[in-house]
């Protein structure tokens, strides 16, 4: 008997539109390395280029945020446990690298080349 | 639809507003069917941040209506709607997000690419009776 690896809708294109994936890995990091290990171009997005978790990625197993385990990625999984991904989801537009707006509007009069007059 | 994020956009400034769309997918197509507004956690104004326990919550309540979260929308307050750095950095690829110029009232759609180099833009159709 396995446990369960469920994912959120984002990213089931990755598992050809399975919401859950069997495992028997014996712990939570386990689990989510096998998961990579069948379903590669899911690995992207569950980790960084350093093979960290990504800072959006929040995981739980059976209810509980597995960063409020004592033993975090290492928390053994049980047949019959859930362990499930969740996204957070963040932006906006600090750290932009693009114009607002009125900076265009301002640097527009100053970028006049002599050529074109 | 649009009219009501446009409000809710206004309403927000100098913040960013934010929240969940909620649809189906179909082959290539998305349809929207609403909007829920979510309240923005993050710290600063020109951010937005909604946390995995309200996604999981969204996510749950769409598939209880047969629906799926397909993406997210926030407010740019004083810059075009288009991606940031920092929204490509903190992207999924299976969602889709809908950005609104504050100033402007534009709403343009985006789709980060598989690789994360970069998002695409996706045409936005309005259904009858949706703008």
């Amino acid at each position: 008997v396995s446990a369960l690896v469920q994912l959120p809708s984002a990213l089931r294109e990755y598992t050809s539109g399975a919401a859950q994936i069997e495992t028997s890995a014996p712990d939570v990091g386990s689990a989510l390395s096998e998961l990579s290990a069948r379903h590669p171009l899911l690995r992207r997005h569950l980790f960084n280029d350093a093979g960290e978790l990504r800072g959006y990625v929040r995981v739980y197993l059976n209810d509980a945020d597995v960063r409020d385990l004592a033993e975090r990625e290492r928390t053994r999984v049980n047949a019959g446990d859930v362990i499930l991904i969740v996204p957070s989801i963040a932006g906006g537009e600090h750290a932009t690298a693009t114009f607002s707006r009125e900076e265009v509007t301002r640097y527009a009069r100053h970028i006049t080349l002599p050529e074109v007059g | 639809v649009l009219a009501g994020l446009r409000r809710e956009t206004g309403a927000a400034a100098p913040a960013e507003c934010c929240g969940a769309l909620i649809g189906v997918r179909a082959d290539r197509e998305i349809e929207v069917r609403t909007l829920i507004p979510v309240p923005n956690e993050a710290a600063d104004h020109a951010s937005y941040r909604i946390d995995a326990e309200v996604v999981r919550r969204l996510e749950r309540q769409a598939a209880c209506a047969g629906l799926h979260v397909v993406g997210f929308y926030h407010s740019h307050p004083t810059s075009h709607a288009e991606p940031s750095a920092k929204d490509l950095e903190l992207a999924l690829p299976g969602y889709i997000y809908l950005i609104v110029d504050a100033s402007a009232g534009a709403v343009r759609c985006w789709r980060l690419r598989d690789d994360r180099s970069a998002f695409t833009e996706l045409p936005v159709e309005l259904l009858a009776g949706a703008a």
